[in-house]
């Protein structure tokens, strides 16, 4: 392929590829994204081509970016039916073929079950899926993301013919500012306003930045599109530096992902050489170059500042705004800095038109973006729930319905778990509990209920986490992953920190509960920056909806959860049948007994893990937490 | 530029900082991170401000960094801004218990009770010393180590500071006077490391300043030569006045020739 030198040529050639894309060919998608490959994905593809190859089958075997539904892989789906196999051995590649692909026969020992052992024959049927509305990861699941030709069968690059052909920088900036388009890294601020501001504000140079630095625990949707659609996020990248007039880009990304950072060096040398990117982009005035800057690993450089200081080559520390990037950023030019998945929404918000965007979501943005959600977004749903892994949902879906629906529930729901709360917005996010489960998921909605949507993470809990201690867990993380810089935030983490280990340890006071409420207020309103302005957060919400459990720490040195080993014991009750399996699973030996009979726990040999409570199918094991230990003691 | 200052109207330069306006007006606000020689950085957030927004929405925010603009309206003495100002000061003193500067200002603001641990440090991390070796003196010997609760100001790796220049500037501005300085006669000691201390090359009095540190200024401007720097106060006004005088005197030749 040679360089494309006129809008039209692009255009021309997206319009072939899409049309030579035989939609009957038989494509064997098989997940290679982080989680799948984790779980054997290569030996897998190895064993799909030496099978096809042996069989002469005209077959393709894709070997694609994340699925999503990354607890169940490795994931295979056979295209055109749509047939999904889970947990896919190499060993199962001759059965796939033989029965499935060639004789139309299904193999249920490779299909997806719910809770009820129902079988879910497709991919869109599964529940995890169907819920869910693919925007960013339209293509996921389709293209090998090293290939540009498969990005281009998919009707990639399409919009940035559209936008350097036929359209003016202005016109761009409006389409979308009128999506309603708002910033997926976690402020939610409208990115077309952004890209206004950076069009507008002066400067001879003018720069654009990709915020991949995605670092909260447990997140991992950024990570995902980058490795599983490289060019997506490029090609909104060079239509926001024509929009912008910027003609240097970079992309932060963590060093920690080394496939994503392969896959967009990749991608970033196709699009070079083929005129996408670099000098005269499509034989017009229009210049841009890519480069890739790879992070060291510190939470605070997801913050647009001090990610700013960090590709200076400076110490990730946040500074003031404003002035905000838009007006003086990466070395004091003009920068517009976009996160991941923001990027990713721009050529479908181009190629479908604004008002498609804005026809899903809450609110009304048509006279200001801020006046709703639009869109999807890509949540990673992680915790306590049947169905793990990566969703894009709509905006305004309740939680309800992706906890219940596409996270298929609760785990161990028949053993009587219930649903406590679901965290959401990564480490400095609020939790959320169950009256609020019929509460659409939104930028606003969220904030107003303490919490807020940050980059997407979704942690649900049941009834055996205690709030105390997830509170203590968050701090902790950020007490370590502040900057340092600002009192609020370095000395009150420090001093939160202080107050919820001494309460998980039952040596807690009332007057506690207070100081952390103070502290926080403080913290919100008077740090630097957004990390320390939202790092109350998981206190602060938990305190609200959860102050029962804070009291019964204090007052009753009880864990209402039994989740704080300090405050708990595990004992074997009556109900015990003597099936041994605790005893064969308890790690350190504390269980003893004879088949039949009831089984007893040397206390002092049990480090509280709880492995025998988790495998107990006969209730047999109690825990005991507060003043119960206590009584039980004396027996 | 007009702003307002808890309803007073006071005139402003652009690009000013509500800090030093306020300071200028006689308002009296409360700061650790803050010096007039220097790039504000909003580091200490003791000097609170709770600017009036529209709709009744105020914000609370640092005077030190927020930019006087065209209908700034500022309070200093809000409840939400004492409130805050309070934890701050109560977080604070938590780090550093037996700063003198700090108990005055607890006092001042009505601290009364701690209700956090004593963290027994020295530094309240304010990072002037590292800004004014950075900006001012241009040795760029210390820096910000470390993040979260183990943050230190210190030359690189805690080790003696290699590009230290024995100025002193980061003692001198030092809001709770944490660094060690020691002066002999003839030496200067700070950071791990030993200067020698130049004496007046007219009179032999002990100069603050050594050898690196004449060396360091020389890279970095011509205005003043080696034999200018290396004199004490009252010699550098003697040599001065006999240079004024020869100007004179000269002048004055100058013009009998010309008559």
């Amino acid at each position: 392929m040679t360089k494309f030198t006129t809008p039209a040529q692009l255009t021309d050639h997206v319009a072939k590829a899409k049309a030579t894309r035989d939609p009957n060919k038989i494509r064997v998608s098989v997940c290679a994204g982080t989680g799948c490959k984790a779980s054997g994905a290569d030996a897998l593809i190895a064993a799909f081509q030496a099978e096809l190859e042996a069989r002469k089958l005209d077959v393709e075997v894709l070997s694609t970016g994340c699925h999503g539904f990354c607890e169940r892989g490795p994931l295979v789906v056979l295209h055109p039916s749509g047939v999904l196999y889970q947990k896919v051995k190499p060993k199962d590649v001759a059965d796939i073929l033989e029965k499935t692909v060639q004789k139309g026969e299904l193999l249920p020992r490779l299909q997806y079950r719910d809770e009820n052992r129902q079988i879910f024959e497709k991919e869109h049927d599964v529940p995890f899926y169907k819920h869910q509305e693919r925007i960013v990861f339209a293509m996921n699941g389709h293209i090998d993301p090293r290939s540009i030709d498969d990005y281009f069968s998919m009707g990639g690059y399409e919009a940035l013919g559209k936008v350097v052909g036929q359209m003016k920088p202005d016109q761009v900036v409006e389409e979308v500012i009128a999506s309603g388009l708002r910033g997926r890294g976690g402020a939610g601020f409208p990115a077309g306003w952004k890209w206004r501001f950076t069009r507008q504000a002066e400067g001879d140079r003018k720069y654009l930045i990709c915020n991949a630095d995605e670092g909260d625990p447990g997140a991992f949707m950024d990570r995902s599109v980058l490795e599983g659609n490289p060019h997506l996020v490029l090609e909104g990248m060079i239509i926001g530096a024509y929009a912008c007039g910027a003609s240097e880009g970079f992309i932060y990304v963590r060093n920690e992902y080394p496939m994503a950072v392969r896959h967009i060096e990749l991608a970033i040398a196709k699009a070079t050489e083929l005129g996408l990117l670099g000098q005269h982009i499509l034989g017009t005035d229009f210049c841009f170059n890519v480069h890739v800057n790879r992070g060291g690993g510190a939470f605070v450089c997801g913050e647009e500042t001090a990610l700013i200081a960090s590709i200076e080559g400076r110490r990730g520390s946040p500074r003031v705004r404003p002035p905000f990037p838009a007006q003086k950023g990466l070395w004091g030019k003009p920068t517009n800095i976009n996160n991941v998945e923001t990027w990713a929404n721009v050529p479908t918000i181009i190629n479908r038109g604004a008002a498609w965007f804005a026809s899903t979501g809450t609110g009304d943005v048509s006279k200001s973006p801020l006046g709703g959600s639009k869109g999807t977004k890509i949540f990673s749903l992680v915790g306590k729930v049947n169905n793990t892994g990566l969703v894009e949902v709509p905006m305004g879906i309740t939680l309800r319905k992706i906890v219940f629906d596409i996270g298929g529930g609760i785990k161990d729901s028949k053993k009587g778990r219930t649903f406590k709360a679901v965290q959401t917005g990564g480490p400095s996010g609020g939790c959320i509990p169950d009256a609020f489960l019929d509460h659409p998921v939104d930028f606003d909605e969220l904030a107003k209920l303490g919490s807020m949507m940050g980059s997407g993470g979704m942690i649900v809990m049941d009834d055996r986490t205690c709030m105390v201690e997830v509170a203590r867990y968050f701090v902790d993380f950020l007490k370590e992953e502040s900057c340092g810089k600002c009192t609020p935030c370095r000395e009150g983490l420090r001093a939160m920190s202080e107050i919820l280990n001494r309460l998980v340890r039952g040596q807690g006071r009332h007057a506690d509960l207070d100081l952390l409420e103070d502290l926080g207020r403080t913290m919100k309103t008077a740090s630097l920056c957004q990390l320390g302005q939202t790092a109350a957060n998981p206190v602060l919400s938990t305190l609200r909806y959860f102050r029962h459990e804070y009291v019964e720490h204090v007052d009753h040195a009880r864990c209402p959860a039994g989740q704080c080993i300090d405050l708990i014991e595990y004992r074997i009750n009556e109900q015990c049948t003597g099936c041994t399996i605790c005893a064969k699973k308890c790690p350190t030996g504390a269980i003893t007994g004879q088949n039949k009979e009831r089984h007893v726990l040397d206390q002092s040999k049990c480090v509280r893990c709880g492995v025998c409570f988790d495998v107990c199918n006969f209730n047999g094991v109690s825990i005991l937490s507060g003043p119960e230990l206590a009584g039980k003691a004396k027996e | 530029m007009d702003i307002l200052i808890n309803g007073k109207k006071v005139k402003t330069r652009k690009g000013e900082h509500v800090l030093e306006v306020a300071r200028r007006e006689g308002f009296d606000i409360p700061s650790l991170c803050h010096h007039a020689a220097l790039t504000p950085d909003g580091a200490c957030r003791l000097c609170l401000v709770e600017v009036e927004g529209p709709e009744g929405k105020n914000k609370v925010t640092t005077a030190c960094t927020l930019e006087v603009s065209q209908g700034l309206s500022v309070r200093l003495d809000t409840p939400e801004v004492a409130a805050n100002r309070k934890v701050v000061l109560e977080m604070l003193l938590s780090r550093v218990s037996d700063s003198p500067t700090l108990l005055k200002l607890a006092d001042k603001y009505g601290l009364l009770e701690m209700r956090l641990v004593p963290q027994g440090e020295k530094c309240v991390l304010c990072g002037l010393c590292a800004r004014v070796c950075t900006e001012l003196v241009g040795a760029k010997a210390l820096t910000m180590e470390g993040r979260g609760t183990e943050t230190y100001f210190q030359p690189p790796f805690g080790e003696p500071a290699k590009d230290c220049v024995g100025c002193g500037s980061c003692a001198f501005v030092c809001p709770v006077s944490c660094i060690e300085y020691k002066k002999t006669d003839k030496t200067i000691e700070i950071w791990g490391r030993n200067f020698e201390r130049l004496a007046c090359t007219e009179c032999g009095e002990p100069l603050d300043l050594t050898p690196e540190h004449r060396d360091l200024i020389r890279r970095r401007t011509d205005l003043l030569t080696p034999a200018e720097m290396q004199l004490c106060g009252g010699c550098e006004r003697r040599t001065t006045m006999k240079t004024m005088q020869r100007v004179v005197e000269g002048q004055q030749t100058l013009e009998t020739a010309r008559r």
